[in-house]
């Protein structure tokens, strides 16, 4: 009970300094809010470039198409974003992104579409495809956490590990034929706005909610910021952590779904080469890769900007061997734009 | 390709080509064999489902025609971004392994130069599928007519569209020289023959299927006056068609509005979606004739078979259009 109560206290310090200093000063809650919308002024200039290179690009049938290519991505990016800030990383999210779905398709298509041919109940597949995402977090959470291996490397071994299976499992066929329960995050839309966004959006806002006023939310950034302070202060860490790998896990899992369900089918590279994007949408975003600071806004401001980026280079059928350095070019600016405007980031 | 050999073998692919569309979809030449020559096979992964396709067609391709495969060796696309360098090394221990003949898709035309060079050192054949070498020798190349599988493909479109307007065309990766041939041969067909048509051009990366589905979701956007998409391979076509269906811009093939939708591959789900007129028409693709040829030339490379020095050593097999209705090939020359 004591021990509770330390926790609640350092918890308290780690993250209320900014509030207090709130009431006595206007100009920090403006600095602050700053500091997370620093892309908004790349997301204008943007835009404006987008009007001016197509007048398709404003309709809203348009900017839903921007919303739902950057669905599956946010998902991810929540995922690694919460990881981040208990300062570790996990680069197999993008693994599971593939290898869930997968699995779980593999499970519920007929043979005729390279499934099992077991024909499972289609809800079925999706307790595998979360399933496959809790443990695959937990293995990594307990291997990293608890057998301190270094979270970069390891990740990335299991990365290597997930994304093979994935390749070897069907010999690198494709899974289709999915029923509609299966595809429905990705294919369905809710007053004319695709599942996938309205899910991404209120993982986006769950998480946010979650770190600013949940206590274990609160204690991720204590974690992120001083994991021994946090320690002695009497928060349980490796459980916290522990949970976040697994939370993370699953969350990319959903965005695996939420892709497969868009193209319904599930493909054998699905997810290869996500985990950049996930780690510039995050890092732009203002989380920091060190851990214990950055918030869920930013890093949301971060996935629009690429998923713009993307749709505006389509729109201009710039050629496809040109938009990686495209891309390049428009993260090194955002982050030189973050550096100017004196936000502190990675 | 107008040397007798190439005849000779445009003949055997036609007859070929003919037991195909007598079954549909589907089908395999029956040959036969005798000894066992030991073939190396050295493979990429650029595209997945055809791969698939391709390993299951040389497993029964391998009994039939009497020879032992070792491998495939398959370079790794995610493993360090070099898969040419990846296929030296598994050329040279293939051949380590005391194979008499190569089977090899170069993940790269001009990197695989060194590997064929050291094979021919060691008096190893070379067979190459899929894709044509740009330096070293090789027996054979066995390869499909790409630039015909845009021409009919969007010879297909323009010829059936209600009304004249615009053709989308999804590409695949424009580094590999199929996707490059494929968007030539429409864009040729399409400004020679049909002067009321455009084409607008999208590009892939890495044949991603998400964002071919997305490139697709932008011309539906975009578009106006869409009349149908061509699509390079056939991994996203259940993408495209989502897509239509969640903008509302669906009907079945024959619909009044609608948007026709080709690709590129003629793999059985391809039928299925032909068949139950969600699809126009396809190329065929013919992973079945890719193992068979590159397994039938090694052989042949083994026994010693030559074919006269100086001509050409493309094998090009004619891509086969199939459109509803008893899967009929129609284009030129189908």
């Amino acid at each position: 009970m004591q021990q509770r109560a330390m926790a609640d206290k350092a918890i308290e310090q780690a993250t209320s300094v900014g509030w207090r200093m709130n009431r006595r000063d206007i100009r920090f809650v403006i600095l602050k809010w700053f500091r997370e919308l620093t892309l908004i002024p790349v997301i204008v200039v943007l835009m404006i470039a987008g009007a001016i290179v197509n007048p398709v690009f404003f309709t809203p049938s348009n900017l839903i198409n921007v919303a739902e290519g950057g669905a599956a991505l946010g998902m991810v990016v929540v995922a690694e974003s919460l990881i981040l800030l208990t300062g570790k990383f996990d680069i197999s999210l993008q693994g599971t992104f593939g290898l869930a779905p997968l699995l779980g398709a593999w499970l519920i298509a007929p043979k005729a579409s390279q499934g099992l041919g077991t024909e499972w109940n289609p809800w079925l597949g999706l307790l595998v495809v979360l399933g496959v995402g809790l443990a695959v977090g937990a293995f990594n959470g307990i291997l990293v956490v608890k057998a301190n291996f270094n979270a970069f490397i390891f990740t990335l071994a299991m990365s290597i590990l997930l994304t093979g299976l994935q390749l070897g499992w069907l010999g690198g066929q494709t899974v289709y034929n999915l029923p509609q329960a299966f595809i429905y995050l990705g294919s369905e839309s809710w007053v004319g706005i695709p599942v996938a966004v309205w899910i991404t959006v209120v993982a986006f806002a769950a998480a946010a909610l979650f770190l600013r006023y949940h206590r274990a939310g609160r204690a991720m950034y204590a974690i992120g910021g001083n994991l021994e302070a946090a320690r002695a202060a009497g928060i349980q860490v490796d459980r916290i952590r522990i949970g976040v790998f697994m939370v993370a896990s699953v969350l990319a899992a959903v965005g695996g779904l939420m892709q497969a369900g868009r193209v319904t089918a599930v493909t054998a590279g699905q997810g290869s080469n996500l985990i950049f994007g996930v780690f510039a949408a995050a890092v732009i975003g203002g989380i920091s890769l060190d851990g214990g600071r950055g918030r869920m806004v930013g890093a949301l401001t971060g996935v629009v900007l690429l998923s713009l980026v993307t749709n505006i280079l389509t729109l201009t059928n710039i050629s496809s061997t040109w938009i990686d350095a495209v891309d390049g070019a428009i993260i090194l600016i955002a982050l030189g734009l973050a550096k100017l405007i004196g936000t502190e980031r990675a | 390709m107008s040397t007798l050999f190439g005849r000779r073998v445009r003949a055997l692919s036609a007859v070929v080509g003919t037991a195909l569309l007598a079954v549909g979809c589907g089908g395999s030449p029956t040959p036969s064999g005798s000894t066992t020559p030991k073939i190396g096979v050295v493979l990429t992964y650029n595209l997945p489902g055809f791969w698939g396709n391709y390993f299951k067609y040389e497993d029964q391709y391998r009994t039939q025609l009497g020879v032992e495969i070792v491998g495939p060796k398959v370079a790794n696309v995610e493993a360090n971004g070099n898969e040419a360098a990846q296929q030296i090394l598994d050329v040279r221990s293939l051949i380590a392994q005391g194979v008499q003949a190569l089977i090899i898709n170069p993940a790269d035309s001009a990197a695989i130069g060194p590997a064929l060079d050291y094979a021919k050192r060691k008096g190893v054949p070379v067979v190459t599928v899929d894709v044509a070498r740009s330096q070293g020798s090789v027996y054979m190349i066995v390869r499909a007519d790409n630039t015909a599988y845009g021409t009919k493909s969007c010879d297909y479109i323009a010829s059936h569209a209600t009304s004249p307007g615009t053709i989308a065309m999804v590409e695949g990766d424009l580094t590999s020289l199929n996707a490059r041939d494929r968007a030539t041969g429409c864009q040729a067909v399409i400004s020679q023959k049909y002067p009321n048509f455009k084409v607008q051009a999208y590009q892939t990366k890495d044949w991603g299927t998400d964002p071919a589905v997305q490139n697709a979701t932008t011309a539906l956007t975009a578009i106006t006056d869409l009349r149908g998409i061509y699509v390079h391979w056939s991994v996203p076509e259940d993408g495209i068609i989502a897509a239509e269906k969640q903008k509302n811009k669906y009907s079945d093939v024959g619909g009044s509005n609608h948007i026709m939708l080709v690709g590129n591959d003629g793999s059985p789900h391809e039928c299925d979606l032909i068949r139950s007129k969600n699809l126009d028409a396809t190329i065929d693709q013919p992973a079945d004739k890719y193992a068979y040829y590159a397994i039938f030339y090694a052989k042949q490379a083994v026994a010693g078979t030559k074919y006269n020095d100086g001509q050409t050593t493309d094998h090009n097999i004619d891509p086969i259009l199939l459109v509803p209705r008893a899967g009929r090939g129609s284009g030129p020359g189908g």
